[in-house]
């Protein structure tokens, strides 16, 4: 097989005008929302399948690990953005409790549909809404929020920094943002093992599960194209998030950002 | 923390399974109902927050920000005496059990696991059929009785060859009379410089 491995070096070239990145893509702005959400139509019936394989159940214990990091309590707000199949809304409403409200937001209605159904199947239909929305422009009002969470969502979007300044526009202050999402190896070795793993298995896999390896495929180059964890933290920053940490789990392969609004 | 995290989940999941299987935990859960108890561990890196709604979800407070509705702390050493309201007084007068928060809710909350019962006996009948259930079930309470029967007297026996066959351990009279006998040298030793001190202010 002819090596198109692609390297993070394929991306790092500057963008012109109205261009952005899909994977190692160059594409029109405008184009992209309906390209990623394709990807996610494709992928939404068998996404937790393919997570839990993708992972080898890993994802589950990132998961609880922004879970646990999220200080939430009974009766607050939450928001889910990109929530998807509802993994984290699912915790987050029982967490919650009846006084308080779960919003598990998408831009893709083929995913939220799956999440909305998981959800209800699990009994959990009281305190939990759904919306599709974009994360650079909320449909919610100022301060509504006292947490959100945007798990392996970010990369997604196009415009990163509109989609922060949103985010900070709905939090409460004193509000928290999470953001669980793939990020930079620590380690050389691990990243050459994570870059066979991301670009040969995971499309193969893909392949032979959803039936369609090239959305696998742009999963593993998003990963490459976003920001590594010092970047993310400094967008952060500049729309006004304060007290920013991030914790690199699994070898930095993962990194769990979180910030605050004051 | 991945290992930590891994044993949090798996105990979370033993946990919940085990309250299903006692059919009057509900009532038992009812007053918990979304309280968040936070039980902190000095042998553990981190707090364990207990939170309560249709299920029990364990949460890992890596940076001590959560805040709970009681939070109790104690060792691990002192876990097994939970279970006896008297010893429970004693460990909190010997400072080795701290209380937090609400009072009454750490006693729901003792209680959810001290009053568990679980018929054993009706859940294995259900894989094994009756005779086979009960005779394991009886089979694995006698086991327990020996054990627990072999230990005592494994540890009298240590005790008795500690003191009597090679003394190395004193006896608990003998102890007593020694420790009377270093109070009253004390007592005599303040008097005596008490005296001396009289002297030296009157020379």
């Amino acid at each position: 097989m002819k090596d198109n491995h692609p390297t993070a070096d394929m991306g790092s070239t500057s963008l012109q005008g109205n261009d952005t990145h899909f994977g190692y893509k160059r594409v029109n702005k405008s184009d992209k929302a309906g390209m990623v959400a394709d990807v996610f139509h494709s992928v939404a019936s068998k996404y937790d399948l393919m997570n839990d394989l993708m992972s080898l159940g890993i994802h589950r214990l990132w998961k609880r690990f922004t879970i646990d990091s999220s200080g939430i309590r009974a009766g607050q707000q939450v928001l889910d953005l990109a929530g998807g199949t509802g993994d984290l809304a699912a915790k987050f409403s029982r967490l919650t409790g009846p006084k308080g409200k779960v919003v598990l937001a998408d831009i893709n209605d083929s995913m939220l549909k799956v999440g909305r159904d998981k959800l209800r199947d699990m009994g959990l239909v009281s305190n939990i809404n759904y919306v599709q929305a974009n994360a650079e422009s909320l449909p919610f009002p100022d301060n509504s929020f006292d947490l959100v969470t945007i798990a392996f969502g970010l990369r997604n979007v196009t415009d990163k920094d509109k989609a922060l300044a949103s985010i900070y526009r709905v939090l409460k202050p004193g509000g928290r943002l999470l953001i669980l999402e793939f990020s930079k190896p620590e380690y050389k070795v691990l990243s050459k093992v994570y870059d066979l793993y991301s670009f040969y298995l995971l499309p193969t896999m893909g392949k032979v599960v959803a039936n369609d390896s090239e959305s696998y495929r742009y999963l593993a180059e998003s990963i490459r194209m976003h920001p590594d964890q010092e970047s993310l933290k400094s967008m952060m920053a500049q729309v006004g998030f304060e007290h920013i940490t991030y914790s690199n789990l699994t070898g930095g392969i993962v990194a769990l950002h979180r910030g605050f609004k004051f | 923390m991945s290992g930590l995290q891994l044993a949090v989940s798996t105990v979370q999941k033993v946990i919940n399974r085990l309250l299903l299987l006692d059919p009057n935990s509900q009532k038992r859960l009812q007053p918990l109902a979304y309280k968040q108890v936070k039980v902190s561990l000095q042998e553990l890196p981190c707090a364990i927050v207990f939170c309560f709604s249709q299920q029990l979800d364990l949460l890992l407070d890596n940076d001590n920000r959560q805040q709970a509705d009681c939070t109790i702390s104690l060792s691990c050493s002192s876990l097994s005496k939970l279970t006896d309201s008297g010893q429970v007084s004693q460990l909190i007068q010997q400072k080795k059990l701290l209380l937090q928060g609400d009072i009454q809710l750490a006693q729901h909350f003792s209680q959810l696991f001290v009053q568990l019962e679980i018929d054993w006996q009706a859940l294995l009948s259900q894989y094994l059929g009756d005779v086979l259930a009960y005779q394991l079930h009886y089979a694995a309470k006698r086991l327990r009785q020996q054990v627990q029967q072999g230990v005592k007297q494994a540890v009298t026996t240590l005790v008795d060859v500690a003191r009597e066959e090679r003394p190395i351990a004193a006896h608990p009279v003998a102890v007593a009379h020694f420790s009377q006998q270093v109070e009253e040298l004390a007592a005599d030793t303040e008097a005596l410089s008490l005296r001396l001190a009289q002297l030296e202010t009157k020379g």
